[in-house]
Order: structure tokens, then C-alpha cells, then sequence
């Protein structure tokens, strides 16, 4: 265990929390407290207290009172009570009322207490386990429910649109007609390729592995120069690369392109047909151990209504057929995977700066 | 019988394949084509409700606003410009209840399943009642 587990004890005896802590303060982090306010408080500013060892007998609550009363406030923490008296009563008590991990009778031996606390920390560990997968599960299932209505739109659709086109294509005698159908069926086909190549991402991001190299982002913004400067040049957009970096940057290669390739996919293709100076700008910084990407255009901007929902899967805010409702959302999840952060500055008719940040690995 | 046509969808293909099938019906004396719902409506909207019965093409799942969302828009209208206009729902959804929800809309005169056939267009538009489009 790198952490030492957190400890809360609550006793009105001076000379007990002392020998406790005395005692524990080498092996775990010990918060004491003399009442119920201080525990509390201790409680709130340290949500990652994992156990609370109480006294029973307290002069303004009981220690069942005390676990009674915090249990709805804060569930996660383990409980434990420690007492003197061992009446029945008071033990069927502290289980049904306190709903108590364990008894530890006092004058306690440090043994009790250190298995108590290993056994609560097993306990406490499964049960958070439990909390985060469910979460995760949810997730899942929440993204599930997306694909699926997606698939009827973003694969279903072209494919219908396609079979239609053949339809009327086999009962056409223009040959001119045909052919007009068939660069509209390419088209058709190309989307759903590429709808499908960001579903590859998609997955790859969820469940693929980084892999850390030396990252030279001169060399990588050659490549993206490359993807982009025939679009750039055939649609008259003016853009500009600059890089720079003294320092080596270690970082996952391919979510790194990803990143820059899809935020660069979007200032290409969000940008107004009537403006005659369009740009796009990409810049990469690297400084002091983190890299900082700037991708910007003086293009469409987006709308301040949607700009909290862009970054969710299959959310579009154009009405812009090429869009896929994937591109951003795998930019978010490649930077939750590198700790990285994304800004957004956008006006509508002015254009967009994304601010990418991510750290050293 | 004399109409006007509206398609609605945001994919070009699907645009082209409706307005061929209009083309064979020989029924329209002129059609218009809005890659988004929200320009339709906007289009509509500026309509005084005179002139020959509309048909209005109209794809479902589209984004930003969608089909459901058009049609509730669409239904708020005034009543005049409303009676000159039929809509016929256009899906590629294999979801029966939202099949059945959109055509609930007194404005939705039929559900066509995509790809649809030029025979299955032509049969909801014959229902629409001739002495309409006079």
C-alpha cells in the first residue's frame, strides 16, 4: 500500500486518543477528535477517511448515536466501536442501529486494532471497487443506448440512401442520370467509412493501451501537414504551423495525433463559405515538461448554446452532413487517458481556438 | 390534382432519390429542397398559406433539430398556413413506437420506412383529397 489509510478516532478520553495515536502514527494517518463536532468536521474536509474507531460511552452521545447519525451523511467510511461494557443489548444495538463493522473491546490490544483496521481497509476497498465499476457500468450502458440509436442514422442511413440510389439507378436509361447517382453514392460510402475508421478510435481509446515514446513534434505536425495541405490549398484556406520545442516530450504518439487531427478536421470543415481570408493555425508548445496545442480558425464558431454538449458522443451542433458526433468525443477520452485538459473559445461567425494541455508522461 | 413539394433531409442522396420519385408523379409544379429542419420551418413560417397544397418530405433523425422536434414546431403554426401543408414522415428508425409516435401529429398524413419505394410515396400522396389542391 504506497498511501497510508486514514483514521478517525473519537474518544472523550484525552489519554486514549493519545496512546492511540501514539501507538498507530507510524503505520497509518491518525485524525483524533475529543466530540462529535470535531469528527465532523474532520469528516467533511477529509472525505478519504476510511475508518472511524468511537468510544461508546461519551457524555453528550453514544458512540451507536454518533455512527447513527453520520452513517446517511458519510456512508463510506468503515466503523468500528470500542467499549468497555459488553452487554447484549448494547451489541445488538450497535450492529442494527450503528451498522457496525466490528466490536473491539476496551483496554484494546494493538493487535485487535491493527487486524480491525487491515480487515476494515479489505472491506472498505471492495465495497469502493464495487461503487466505481457500477459507475463504470452505467457508462457502458449509457453509451450502449447512444450506439444503438446511432447505428440507425450513421450506418443505416447512408446504406438505405445507397440502396435507394441503386434502385433508381437500375430503372434510369440516362446514362448522364447514372452517373450523377453513383458520385452521390461514393460520397454516401466514404462517410459511412469514415463514421466507422472514428468508431475504430472510439474503441481503441476505450479499451487500447498507451505506448510512451519520445515524442518529436516537429516530425509529428509533418504528417498532419501533410493529411491537410491539399484541402487547405483546394479550398483557399490559408494554414499556418508553428512548433515549438527545446525539450523531449514523452507521450503517446497515436493519441496525440488523434487529438490534432480531429480538432484540425473540424476548423477545416467548419468554415464560412463567403469569408475570403480563412485560416486555420495549429501551434505546439513545449514547455517545462508539458505540451500545449493551440488549434484555430476564423471559420463557423459554434453556437453558445451548445458549447457545454460538444464534447458528448454523438452530439452535433452543425446540420452539416460530414459531422459524426465521434470526433470530439474521442478527443476527450484520449486526454482523460493523458491527464489532459481541453479549453474552448468560440464566437459565432468569428471562429474557434481549442487549447489542448497535456503532461510529460 | 396540382402540389408543391418541401424535402427535408440532410443528406443529398436522399434529397436527390425524392425528388426523382416527385418528378414521376407529375403531380408538382415545383419543389424546394432544406438540407436542415430549422431552414424549412423558417421557409414555411414566411408562407401565407395560399397557393397549392404543399407536401412536405420530412426526414426524422436529423441533426441539431430533428424531425419530432420540426413537427412540434410545425404545430404551432397559424391554422391557415397549417391546412396547406401535408407532412409525410420519412425514417430509417426500425423503432416501432417511434413510428407510431410521430404519426400521432394531425399534420403527419404518413410514415414511409427508408429505402421506400416510388409505388409506397405515391399511395400516401393519393390519399391526400383531390378537391385539395385547387
Amino acid at each position: 500500500m504506497s498511501e497510508k489509510i486514514k483514521i478517525l478516532y473519537l474518544d472523550d478520553e484525552l489519554n486514549n486518543l493519545i496512546g492511540f495515536k501514539a501507538s498507530l502514527r507510524l503505520d497509518y494517518i491518525i485524525y483524533t477528535a475529543q466530540n462529535s463536532t470535531e469528527a465532523l468536521a474532520y469528516l467533511d474536509k477529509n472525505p478519504d477517511i476510511r475508518v472511524i474507531f468511537c468510544d461508546q460511552r461519551m457524555p453528550e452521545k453514544t458512540g451507536v448515536e454518533f455512527f447513527e447519525e453520520i452513517r446517511s451523511i458519510h456512508p463510506h467510511p468503515i466503523r468500528i466501536l470500542l467499549t468497555a461494557y459488553t452487554d447484549i443489548e448494547s451489541v445488538i444495538d450497535a450492529i442494527n442501529r450503528g451498522n457496525i463493522f466490528r466490536y473491539v473491546k476496551k483496554p484494546w490490544l494493538e493487535e485487535d486494532i491493527i487486524s480491525a483496521i487491515e480487515e476494515s481497509n479489505k472491506f472498505y476497498l471492495a465495497n469502493s471497487m464495487l461503487s466505481i465499476k457500477n459507475e463504470e457500468l452505467r457508462k457502458a450502458y449509457t453509451e450502449l443506448d447512444k450506439f444503438a440509436y446511432s447505428v440507425s442514422h450513421d450506418i443505416r442511413g447512408p446504406l438505405v440512401g445507397i440502396s435507394g440510389g441503386i434502385d433508381l439507378a437500375l430503372h434510369s436509361h440516362d446514362i448522364g442520370e447514372i452517373k450523377e447517382i453513383l458520385g452521390m453514392m461514393e460520397k454516401s460510402v466514404s462517410k459511412l467509412d469514415t463514421f466507422i475508421l472514428s468508431m475504430h478510435d472510439y474503441y481503441s481509446l476505450e479499451r487500447g493501451e498507451l505506448k510512451i515514446t519520445a515524442i518529436n513534434f516537429h516530425e509529428v505536425v509533418k504528417e498532419t501537414e501533410a493529411i491537410f495541405a491539399i484541402y487547405a490549398k483546394s479550398s483557399k484556406i490559408d494554414f499556418t504551423i508553428n512548433v515549438n520545442q527545446n525539450e523531449a516530450f514523452w507521450n503517446d504518439v497515436v493519441s496525440i495525433n488523434l487529438i490534432i487531427n480531429n480538432l484540425l478536421t473540424n476548423a477545416f470543415k467548419y468554415q464560412r463559405k463567403d469569408v475570403s481570408n480563412k485560416k486555420v493555425t495549429l501551434d505546439v508548445n513545449v514547455f517545462r515538461g508539458s505540451a500545449t496545442i493551440l488549434v484555430g480558425d476564423n471559420g463557423a464558431g459554434i453556437d453558445k448554446k451548445y458549447i457545454d454538449e460538444i464534447f458528448n458522443l454523438f452530439f452535433r451542433a452543425s446540420v452539416q452532413e460530414s459531422g459524426s458526433g465521434l470526433g470530439l468525443f474521442n478527443v476527450k477520452s484520449a486526454l482523460l487517458k493523458l491527464n489532459g485538459t481541453i479549453d474552448v473559445n468560440s464566437v459565432l461567425d468569428e471562429g474557434t481556438t481549442f487549447t489542448v494541455v497535456i503532461p510529460h508522461k | 390534382m396540382k402540389l408543391s413539394f418541401i424535402i427535408i433531409d440532410d443528406r443529398e442522396l436522399d434529397c436527390y432519390i425524392a425528388e426523382k420519385f416527385i418528378q414521376k408523379t407529375e403531380l408538382s409544379i415545383g419543389n424546394k429542397i432544406f438540407y436542415d429542419a430549422f431552414s424549412g420551418l423558417n421557409f414555411i413560417k414566411q408562407t401565407t398559406g395560399k397557393g397549392p397544397v404543399t407536401v412536405i418530405l420530412l426526414d426524422i433523425m436529423m441533426p441539431v433539430m430533428d424531425g419530432y422536434q420540426f413537427v412540434e414546431e410545425f404545430e404551432k403554426l397559424s391554422e391557415e398556413i397549417k391546412n396547406n401543408y401535408r407532412i409525410i414522415a420519412i425514417t430509417t428508425s426500425l423503432n416501432k413506437n417511434e413510428l407510431i409516435e410521430i404519426s400521432t401529429y394531425q399534420s403527419v398524413i404518413g410514415v414511409l420506412k427508408k429505402p421506400y419505394t416510388f409505388d409506397a410515396l405515391l399511395n400516401v400522396i393519393q390519399t391526400i383529397p383531390e378537391d385539395l389542391g385547387q
